[in-house]
């Protein structure tokens, strides 16, 4: 299949993905509603709210926050409901291979993480002091892509290895531990050295300093590249693994 | 059967969704704008949703169609790519009768436009008006394979039905059955069978002749093993 067909197929796919999440606008609520919520009642009313690096900083970790409920959610528990369905089983019998289906996915994913930091970057910078400026916004992207890769295969393979309630169980048994461990809610300065050390080796760890380097300019841990590849490369063969052997739903 | 070496790429051939499956959110040229979006040459969606008779919903969430316009539009999807073998598989269970003929109409067009369809059905309608050869699967063997006409001949060909208070020995009957005054006769030959009928001057009235039809032609191709229950299939194909 050639790379215009291609193209023009992850064009489609992306356009009634996008139009068929659209129509329930509470489910795209939803997920962000929480880290824009937490902006606003956790760091909004704290005092280093108007220190420009760590309300910067929290704003920058509640961003990572949001894409990971939307990885989890969305693509984890999205995808087991929606393979279930013999639309699913139906679109993989059309002349279509699987990129631009799963591009599709990520594109759709990605648009609505945008409209959803929306309101969490207005309220970072009408009601705290976080800043950032023009020329960092193209590295604070690119870093929020790189940390949203391993979440976005995480959710990938829940969704193509589990049952819709077992998506949405253990969606939501890693949505807490990898935020806190990470430190998407306490900055890691505040972590004991215990903590502090296995926080290191998480992918939600690694990405949020990514995303805080490129945002702040604070110095970047020499682990967190390493990490972050590692993370990816695991979490990306797993997805490529889990998407390979779905059928569907079986039942024994 | 049409015969592949290779199996056949995904853009050859089409089949419908599980209605059931449609994306409820979608609107119904959505669905098939879709659809549509994978081939290089699709029906347009308006003459599609006119053979199928959904003009009219183009504007609606498939979510919000009755179930024979869902089912209608999950048969409609698979002739978007005009592909050159269509899988249907009891397509016109549970529609009303101007629905089905609608349906079979749109077969029916395509098949002239020079497609294959491989029917998948029990209901043995169906497959009398649209089909060309025929194939009786019974537990996973055939039993019989060829036209129409040629299925119905396995059984004694024709059925003829009478009310009378009483009947003679007639030499030509292959089976017969009784309900009060009915009678129920099979014969290979129902003019011997009338005018042996007649020259016994035994008196009869509202005398029917028939032939078979494919429904009792299945029947008896299958009734001997079908004590178990067993599901039994009828695979028939419009060859092109």
């Amino acid at each position: 299949m050639s790379t215009s067909t291609n193209v023009r197929l992850t064009g489609l796919h992306t356009r009634y993905q996008f139009t068929e999440t659209i129509r329930v606008p509470i489910a795209v609520i939803g997920t962000t509603l929480f880290p824009s919520l937490s902006l606003l009642f956790f760091v909004v009313p704290q005092s280093f709210a108007q220190d420009p690096k760590e309300a910067t900083a929290a704003a920058a970790q509640l961003v990572v926050f949001a894409v990971m409920s939307v990885c989890l959610f969305t693509y984890g528990v999205g995808v087991a409901e929606d393979r279930v369905l013999p639309w699913d089983g139906y679109t993989r019998t059309l002349p279509v291979g699987p990129l631009p289906r799963l591009t599709g996915r990520l594109l759709t994913g990605l648009a609505f993480v945008v409209i959803g930091l929306v309101p969490l970057v207005l309220i970072a910078w009408l009601l705290t002091a976080a800043t950032l400026p023009p020329s960092r916004l193209a590295l604070a992207a690119a870093a929020l892509l790189a940390a949203g890769v391993p979440l976005f295969a995480i959710g990938i393979s829940i969704g193509y290895s589990l049952s819709t309630k077992a998506a949405m169980a253990v969606a939501q048994s890693l949505l807490l531990p990898l935020a806190f461990g990470g430190g998407l809610f306490l900055p890691p300065n505040m972590f004991p050295g215990w903590l502090d050390a296995i926080s290191t080796w998480l992918p939600t760890r690694a990405g949020r300093d990514l995303v805080v380097t490129a945002t702040t300019g604070a110095a970047l841990p020499g682990t967190t590249v390493l990490v972050l590849a590692g993370w990816t490369l695991l979490t990306g063969s797993l997805a490529v693994w889990a998407y390979r052997r779905d059928e569907g739903r079986r039942f024994r | 059967m049409v015969t592949h070496a290779t199996p056949p790429a995904a853009g050859d051939s089409g089949a419908p969704p599980q209605e059931t499956g449609l994306p409820p959110t979608l609107r119904v040229h959505e669905v098939v704008d879709f659809v549509a979006g994978h081939f290089a040459d699709p029906v347009p969606t308006a003459e599609l949703l006119e053979q199928f008779g959904l003009t009219g919903l183009e504007r609606r969430q498939s979510g919000g169609l009755s179930g024979g316009q869902k089912r209608r539009l999950a048969v409609a999807v698979a002739f978007v790519g005009r592909p050159d073998l269509i899988l249907l598989d009891e397509p016109t269970t549970g529609l009303d009768v101007q629905a089905r003929h609608a349906l079979w109409d749109a077969v029916r067009s395509y098949h002239q436009g020079g497609g294959t369809v491989v029917l998948t059905s029990h209901y043995l309608e169906e497959v009398e008006a649209l089909a060309e050869r025929v194939i009786v699967i019974d537990r996973g063997r055939v039993r019989a394979d060829g036209t129409i006409a040629e299925v119905r001949s396995l059984v004694p060909a024709r059925r003829v039905r009478l009310r009378a208070p009483g009947l003679p020995e007639l030499a030509g009957v292959e089976r017969s059955s009784r309900d009060g005054d009915r009678y129920e006769l099979w014969t290979v030959d129902s003019d011997a069978l009338v005018r042996e009928l007649v020259n016994t001057r035994a008196p009869f009235r509202d005398l029917e002749v028939a032939s078979a039809s494919l429904e009792e032609a299945f029947l008896a191709l299958t009734s001997p093993s079908t004590q178990t229950m067993a599901p039994t299939r009828t695979t028939e194909e419009m060859a092109r």
